[in-house]
């Protein structure tokens, strides 16, 4: 018998994908419900623009924002969160990783093309948004301006993954991790620009926020497409993007060396 | 046929830690002790090509441990193992190319929201099996497990014992050379696990397929060729079925009815009571007293209605067993290797 490696992980996220359809009208409800969360930002934004009278803030006017958080709401079901926490800390707690390590293909890979599923399911949302937003916010991108958005949002997807690899992982020493999944999402709302876009921030704390990964799941890619960032800071960017998702690449392996191990000396 | 190896295990313990709370107060899950649990000790065993082992333990015997090894998820503290001459830990992406895996109820491979047919294409894909072999396949299995009217239902909606089928056809559609299966009739009806024996024997027949089956239904038993009993973590039998009884039980059961309703007064009696009602005996007595004077007198007499020698059960050996190396709390292991 020969495994094509693409054909096995292609049956994993076929797979995976008709399960989520089973439920397909919550999912489509889950991530509405995501979306409604920028709308309230836009909201909130319209308010304080009104009430302090101000054309713009640190530069950006009131549209910009508006535009600004409707890439958000198109990019938060994508990118604010990957289901690999709750799939691998269940799967930690209840002791199936242990029936998952029996199939010939790596554990890793398995849980990151289920998510992918789901992941597929909010990205035809997420380009529908993105499109509309286009459109009405009469847009003209350029071809740099939607590369580097395609790569950030790339870039925003692994983060979100190996945040997901690490903090899932984090079952192995803590009965339940939702604490640091509130967190989490907490800092990529605030610190990442999901709730205030970070270039409102007095510039020092603007650029300390943005040597943290948590922007990249929001603040940059939205901000590179809607224009609130100029092209030449973007670009800068890229090398502190690369930065994270290697170091968290490399953080998730050494825990899912840890996670063996563990399994090794706990008999998950 | 040559018999060739397809199990090895040497000499392989295995530890585990584990945490206890010190005591019972509101913070005492910040007051833990550390715990080394001896899950295998020592154990050794082989396993030829072809054979159905039975691997026997009551909960925490070592079963689940000793499967999680041979099948590459743990790794052993000391000793060896190699299945089909790989070795489980390095080797088990390699290794599950050739293996069959089915968790009892507790870790389920079907999807659960789907119809079994969903998970078999899965499997397909994922074995690289051709679609003529995976139809022919499919055919098989259908037939052999008697699954044509549910296995295109959504799992969930299935009965255990029909999700227990579509789980081995999960687990055996890439035709593995060796099959583990833990604690497959578990919570299973009758037609059901008939079924599953069945089918078990038959791969094995027209298939050539080796299984390890680990059970507490002492009734899976029958399908053994071999039975290997852990307790705590040692193995304690390694043999054919019909030595068990012989192993851990040296009575034999006499039971006697006494026409008077006495319970047997005025007879000389020997053996071990095991119960005794008015106008009825049973006793436990050694294959060597068959011949003796007093068990003559006794059946003989007027006095008795009617009597039956017959062994005992194995659900009642593996009990009294239990229960005395309970009563004892040490490891007085029976070493019955064949």
């Amino acid at each position: 018998m020969q495994t094509n490696k693409f054909i096995k992980y292609l049956a994993l996220f076929r797979i995976s994908f008709k399960d989520l359809l089973v439920w397909g009208w919550e999912a489509v409800l889950s991530s509405f419900m995501l979306m409604l969360y920028a709308v309230i930002a836009i909201i909130v934004w319209i308010a304080i623009y009104s009430f302090t009278g101000v054309k713009s803030i640190n530069g950006v006017d009131l549209t910009s924002t508006i535009i600004y958080f409707a890439i958000i709401s198109a990019l938060m079901p994508f990118l604010s969160w990957s289901n690999i926490v709750d799939r691998l800390s269940a799967d930690i707690r209840d002791g199936s990783i242990g029936s998952s390590l029996i199939r010939p293909m790596p554990y890793y890979f398995k849980i990151f093309f289920e998510d992918m599923s789901s992941g597929v399911f909010n990205l035809i949302i997420s380009i529908a948004v993105i499109t509309l937003v286009i459109y009405l916010g009469r847009l003209t991108p350029g071809a740099y301006v939607g590369a580097m958005f395609v790569f950030y949002f790339i870039i925003g997807f692994l983060i979100a993954e190996l945040l997901g690899f690490i903090v899932g992982s984090l079952a192995i020493y803590l009965t339940d991790i939702y604490g640091i999944m509130v967190s989490i999402n907490w800092m990529v709302t605030v610190i990442g620009g999901g709730m205030i876009p970070l270039v409102f921030f007095p510039a020092f704390i603007e650029k300390a926020l943005l040597l943290t990964p948590f922007p990249f799941l929001a603040f940059v890619p939205a901000a590179t497409l809607s224009g609130v960032i100029s092209i030449g800071e973007a670009f800068s960017l890229a090398v502190i993007g690369l930065a994270w998702l290697a170091a968290l690449a490399a953080i998730a392996y050494v825990m899912w060396m840890k996670l063996k191990t563990r399994i090794n000396a706990v008999g998950i | 046929m040559l018999m060739s190896n397809v199990v090895e295990v040497e000499n392989v313990s295995k530890r585990f830690n584990t945490y206890e709370n010190k005591d019972t107060g509101l913070f005492s899950s910040f007051r833990r002790r550390k715990k080394i649990v001896r899950a295998l000790d020592g154990v050794s065993f082989s396993i030829k090509q072809g054979e159905i082992i039975a691997l026997l333990g009551r909960n925490g015997s070592g079963k689940s441990t000793m499967i999680k090894t041979i099948t590459g998820i743990l790794h052993p503290d000391l000793g060896s193992v190699r299945v089909l001459g790989m070795d489980p830990w390095k080797d088990r992406q390699k290794l599950a190319m050739d293996i069959g895996v089915v968790f009892g109820a507790t870790h389920p491979q079907l999807y659960w929201n789907l119809p079994p047919i969903d998970t078999f294409e899965y499997v397909r894909d994922v074995y690289g099996i051709s679609q003529k072999d995976y139809k022919q396949r499919l055919e098989y299995f259908i037939k052999l497990l008697d699954i044509s009217k549910v296995y295109k239902k959504q799992t969930r909606q299935l009965s255990l014992g029909e999700r227990m089928k579509c789980e081995m056809v999960a687990a055996l559609l890439h035709f593995p050379k060796f099959v583990v299966m833990d604690e497959p009739t578990i919570g299973v009806d009758l037609p059901a696990r008939m079924g599953i024996k069945r089918a078990v024997r038959e791969l094995r027949k027209s298939h050539g397929m080796t299984f390890l089956i680990t059970t507490h239904v002492v009734d899976d038993i029958s399908m053994a060729d071999r039975i290997v009993m852990l307790e705590r973590g040692k193995k304690i039998f390694d043999g054919k079925p019909e030595r068990l009884r012989n192993t851990f039980s040296k009575y034999i059961i006499l039971e006697v009815k006494f026409a008077d309703g006495e319970s047997g007064k005025g007879f000389k009696m020997k053996g071990r009571v095991i119960s005794s009602e008015p106008g009825h005996v049973k006793l436990g007595i050694l294959p060597s007293m068959l011949k003796d004077e007093w068990l003559r007198k006794l059946i003989t007499s007027d006095r008795v209605a009617d009597y039956r020698i017959s062994e005992p059960g194995l659900s009642s050996i593996l009990a009294r067993f239990y229960s005395s190396r309970d009563r004892k709390g040490k490891e007085a292991d029976i070493d019955a290797d064949e």
